[in-house]
């Protein structure tokens, strides 16, 4: 007992330490003072007043989203002894392994750049920035030279990495049993079973109504969908974070996505925050990165030739140019088992006094990465806007999707979940996989490294984005995997080849995510 | 049921009479589709082919009107060098489709002199008249004929609101014709001397010949009194129409773009349409700018892939094109679902009440149906605007989305039109069951909305027709913004 409440204590504490910091607290501050003029407000009960007021006039539910907020995002501090490293990852062995990884990024990164003589960064000439300024809103059609450019790595170099991850305090012995040896991932992390998914997915189970299930047009609105948006706007107007975080799990009716998601993740246009987009904006313009060009190759190889996506097109570029320069980013470190790559000042190499973190924000780009970007484009057509819910999801959520950490939303964990559902229920179909060279995470893995944008149909993939929300969890993601994998297992029993493995899977737009999900969890034979 | 691959060819069989030129000596039963023939194998019979015919091929044209040619050297000759000859054996054609019609043809067919009688196991792919919905300038005066109409009858759907615009009736910009009308366009013009207007020849397709002008001095030549005139009789002058621009249209990424919807239309009275329900809209490769300075600049203003492939920008994985769910999607979630689903709602009240307006004066043969290419711009206020109705819609394919979505449009178009794949009979009541639609949803169904009226139930959700669910048919016309009659 007294363990917890010196737990509680302490969140507390860390979380009173970091809104002070915040915006909130000086509007809060503000307000208290400016209701000392109200009459209600009696000088013997001050404080009870205030709190009233404070909940009255709506302050109270702010300041609550914002606890919510960082409850959701901060873990919970393990032991008040505990080094910050193990904040960002307990496993000594995956700091390692991720500290390996950045240092080959960081190195690839280094030799295009000598390669190419193209400095990490320069200030741009004057010229130069009035041009980039007249075509902010059209910087698609700009189309620098980028044949020498390669994505600093893909997915499936990553995929290697992680293949190659092994727990050096774990030793089964020399007989290599069969279930080790059966998927590609070979450490002992905990992940959930059918069972416990259940539990923790109870809202999608069979009985309770779904947005992507329910809504669909044989079925009557009167019997789901019209109630379900009645409370979602009931939700929306009691702005509550938490109630919209349980209500999302269900889905979002589309005309109400956009306002649930920044309800979520707490982000509200502040004039502020309009203010730092058009600073980074400025930023942009002022100096080069070459950074840049990975991220304008990225947007041309990928989002570009998207059925869906090319249409917004240069607000990626707005977005992710932006985001590079975006400081504040850093701070998800604190909680990542990544660090921010640094730069020296030219002749300056190892002092640190001379040294920046490279990109500003700490995030190399890959390839793909842009596709992160876009879904969101059909919700906020607001550039501003757009950029703070991309980067309050990024480092939410996104971030755990390409470093190698041990959290159940962690990459790692899901190719681990994938393959151990796929072994426990569909343990022929992976037996007969893996016998013809087709192991299924090779197939799977660029699905959840995206967060299947760019596979599924935008519609169904903003579904399957609620519930990444709502859970705040990414492991559904895997739980989708294998439900696909699932759906299309009688035709992958015939194929011969992971060419034809791949050519099974390779269109999933016609998937529809909630019926597949509702059918591997809760209505699959165990 | 046809189902259309790119390694089939139709082959169509037609009954020869002898070698008559272009038949125009006798009354040649005209060929329908019995046969759908792989290039490289056996035929495998479909239907039967009737006794003493012989094979021939279809051939599609760059403006994707398809004709049919009788021997594989007509297949890359000129259609005016065609003579009847004989056969020989197939070769191998990458994509081909029955419809013995183009919109040339189709006027030979049905003139009075040449006279061919269709038989009753004969349909054909064009109404004869269509041009008075697909020709810009007839379009417009069914339409402003039809409004007038309405007026005197005194029905609710002819109100004007006090500016004297038509409430619901006003979905087509102002429009005059040239050179007739030329001193009544100046009066417009000169109430708003700022406007942009936008010129298009009558009979032309694709975005040829058309230019943008903000100055009178521009368009000296189609005045009726302009001293030029003298030297061009009046008709080699050709005729244009010229229409207010939209010049705040609906922007998505910075770029117009217009939809294009594929409607078709089994007989007019009473009116059958369908709508497909895989729509899509074609975007500019360059960004939307009203300056005047760009008004030459073909990329910014027109959006017909014809014109934008051509361009800089030009992507042929997407074509620049995207799907009409998508358009709904964006909307719905920046917009909000009413307006969305008012402005749907809106697209096929216009799509209906410009088939309504050229209904009366249509060659309703029974042995015709037509699939129109309906092309609509969305302005800023998200109202639609009937831009043009094209009778030959590009069938040929830009991407390979393109490519299945024309496949299975005309997969569809051909089902509905001839149900079960049989050898068809016109006298039969085009009204096909609701598993042969495919893609297409029933737009309007006159029998069905006068036969119940007040007593049908409206069951379906405001502004869901044709959602990204899809499938919900649209039985009957709904009570959106007046009475459907």
């Amino acid at each position: 007992m007294l363990q917890e409440e010196s737990d509680l204590a302490l969140i507390i504490a860390q979380i009173v330490q970091k809104l002070k910091g915040s915006n909130l607290y000086a509007q809060l501050e503000r307000q208290a003072w400016a209701s000392l003029q109200r009459p209600e407000i009696k000088l013997e009960s001050l404080k009870e007043d205030i709190k009233e007021f404070f909940k009255i006039s709506g302050w109270e539910k702010k300041l609550q989203n914002a606890v919510y907020s960082e409850l959701s995002v901060f873990p919970l501090p393990s032991h008040p002894a505990a080094p910050p490293e193990h904040l960002k990852e307990p496993l000594v062995y995956m700091r390692k392994a991720q500290g390996s990884w950045e240092k080959r990024i960081l190195k690839s990164l280094n030799s295009m750049c000598t390669e190419l003589s193209i400095p990490l960064a320069r200030k741009r000439p004057v010229g130069e920035q009035k041009e980039l300024l007249n075509k902010w809103n059209e910087m698609g059609t700009d189309e620098p030279d980028l044949s020498l450019f390669r994505p600093v790595y893909a997915p499936k170099d990553f995929l290697e990495v992680l293949i190659n991850l092994r727990n050096p305090n774990y030793e089964n012995g020399d007989s290599h049993s069969f279930r080790t040896h059966l998927g590609l991932i070979q450490v002992p992390l905990k992940v959930k079973d059918i069972p416990e998914l259940k539990e923790f997915f109870v809202e999608l189970g069979l009985t309770a109504g779904q947005l992507g299930v329910d809504d669909s047009t044989q079925v009557p609105p009167e019997l789901f969908e019209n109630e379900h948006v009645r409370i979602g706007q009931k939700v929306l107007s009691e702005q509550d974070s938490a109630a919209a975080q349980q209500y999302i799990r269900q889905g979002s009716p589309t005309a109400l996505r956009a306002e649930l998601w920044a309800l979520i993740l707490n982000i509200s246009s502040q004039p502020e925050d309009i203010l730092y987009y058009e600073q980074l904006k400025t930023n942009v313009i002022q100096h080069d990165l070459l950074v840049d060009s990975l991220i304008y190759k990225d947007v041309k190889l990928t989002a570009s030739n998207d059925d869906y996506y090319f249409v917004f097109e240069d607000y990626l570029y707005q977005v992710l140019l932006c985001f590079s320069r975006d400081t504040s980013v850093l701070g998800h470190f604190a909680y990542s088992s990544a660090s921010p790559p640094k730069s020296y000042i030219r002749g300056k190499l190892g002092l640190e006094e001379y040294a920046v973190f490279y990109p500003p924000n700490g995030v190399i780009p890959f390839h793909g990465f842009s596709m992160y970007v876009a879904p969101l484009c059909f919700l906020y057509h607001e550039p501003s806007k757009l950029y703070q819910i991309f980067r309050e999801m990024y480092v939410r959520f996104f971030f755990r999707l390409h470093s190698i950490s041990s959290h159940p939303s962690g990459i790692v964990s899901l190719c681990l979940l994938f393959e151990t559902l796929l072994q426990t229920y569909l343990p022929q179909l992976f037996y007969h996989l893996r016998e013809i060279g087709a192991q299924p995470l090779r197939i799977s893995f660029k699905w959840m490294v995206r967060a299947f944008s760019g596979y599924l149909a935008t519609d169904q993939l903003l579904l399957l984005w609620d519930r990444i929300l709502g859970y705040n969890s990414l492991e559904i993601l895997a739980v989708l995997a294998a439900a696909v994998f699932a759906f299309r297992a009688v035709n992958l029993m015939e194929v011969t080849s992971l060419a034809a493995a791949e050519a099974v899977l390779a269109d999933l737009s016609t998937l529809k995510v909630m019926p597949l999900l509702q059918i591997f969890l809760f209505a699959t034979v165990t | 049921m046809l189902s259309l691959t790119d390694k089939h060819l139709l082959s169509i069989y037609s009954v020869p009479e002898g070698t008559t030129n272009q038949g125009r000596e006798s009354k040649q039963p005209l060929p329908q589709i019995v046969e759908v023939q792989s290039a490289d194998t056996q035929p495998a019979a479909v239907g039967q082919a009737p006794p003493g015919s012989v094979p021939a091929w279809g051939r599609v044209s760059s403006e994707g009107t398809c004709f049919l040619v009788r021997s594989p050297r007509a297949l890359t000759t000129p259609a005016s060098t065609w003579t009847h000859s004989e056969l020989p054996s197939c070769t191998s054609l990458k994509l081909c489709f029955s419809f013995r019609m183009s919109v040339q043809t189709i006027r030979n067919v049905f003139s009075v002199e040449t006279g061919y009688r269709l038989s009753d196991d004969q349909i054909v792919n064009h109404f004869p008249n269509h041009y008075e919905l697909t020709r810009k300038d007839l379009m417009v005066k069914n339409i402003k004929r039809y409004r007038k109409e309405l007026e005197k009858e005194g029905s609710p759907l002819a109100e004007k609101d006090e500016s004297g615009k038509y409430l619901y009736l006003d979905f087509v910009p102002i429009t005059y014709m040239l050179p007739a009308d030329y001193n009544l366009f100046v009066e417009e013009f000169r109430k708003s001397p700022s406007s942009t207007w936008i010129m298009k020849p009558c009979g032309k397709a694709q975005g040829k010949g058309i230019f943008l002008i903000n100055k009178l001095s521009q368009i000296k030549k189609w005045s009726r009194d302009s001293k030029t005139s003298s030297f061009m009789t009046q008709s080699t002058k050709e005729a244009y129409v010229i229409s207010l621009y939209i010049n705040n249209p609906l922007l998505i990424g910075g770029r117009k773009f217009d939809l294009r919807l594929y409607v078709l239309v089994s007989t007019y009275r009473p009116l059958r349409c369908y709508m497909y329900k895989l729509g899509f809209c074609r975007f500019c490769t360059v960004k939307y700018t009203p300056s005047t300075s760009e008004l030459d600049n073909m990329f910014v203003h027109l959006t017909n892939v014809a014109i934008q492939k051509h361009g800089e920008d030009y992507n042929h994985i997407h074509g620049g094109k995207w799907a009409v769910n998508n358009l709904r999607l964006y909307l719905e979630s920046t917009r909000g679902r009413e307006v969305t689903g008012k402005l749907f709602d809106e697209i096929h009240w216009v799509i209906v009440q410009s088939l309504k307006a050229v209904a009366p004066v249509m060659n309703n043969d029974k042995h015709c149906f037509e699939c129109y290419g309906y092309d609509i711009i969305i302005d800023d206020k998200l109202k639609p605007w009937l831009i043009e109705v094209n009778a030959s819609p590009s069938l040929t394919s830009s991407t390979a989305n393109d490519r299945i979505l024309k496949y299975n449009l005309i997969n569809d178009t051909l089902n509905i039109a001839v149900p079960n794949g049989e050898i068809p009979d016109c006298k039969w009541n085009k009204s096909p069951p609701k598993e042969v639609l495919g893609n297409y949803e029933i737009l309007y169904d006159e029998e069905l909305a006068q036969g119940d009226g007040a007593d049908r139930e409206l069951r379906s959700r405001p502004g869901q027709s044709l959602g990204p669910r899809g499938g919900r048919s649209r039985d009957s016309g709904r009570t959106v913004l007046t009475t459907w009659k």
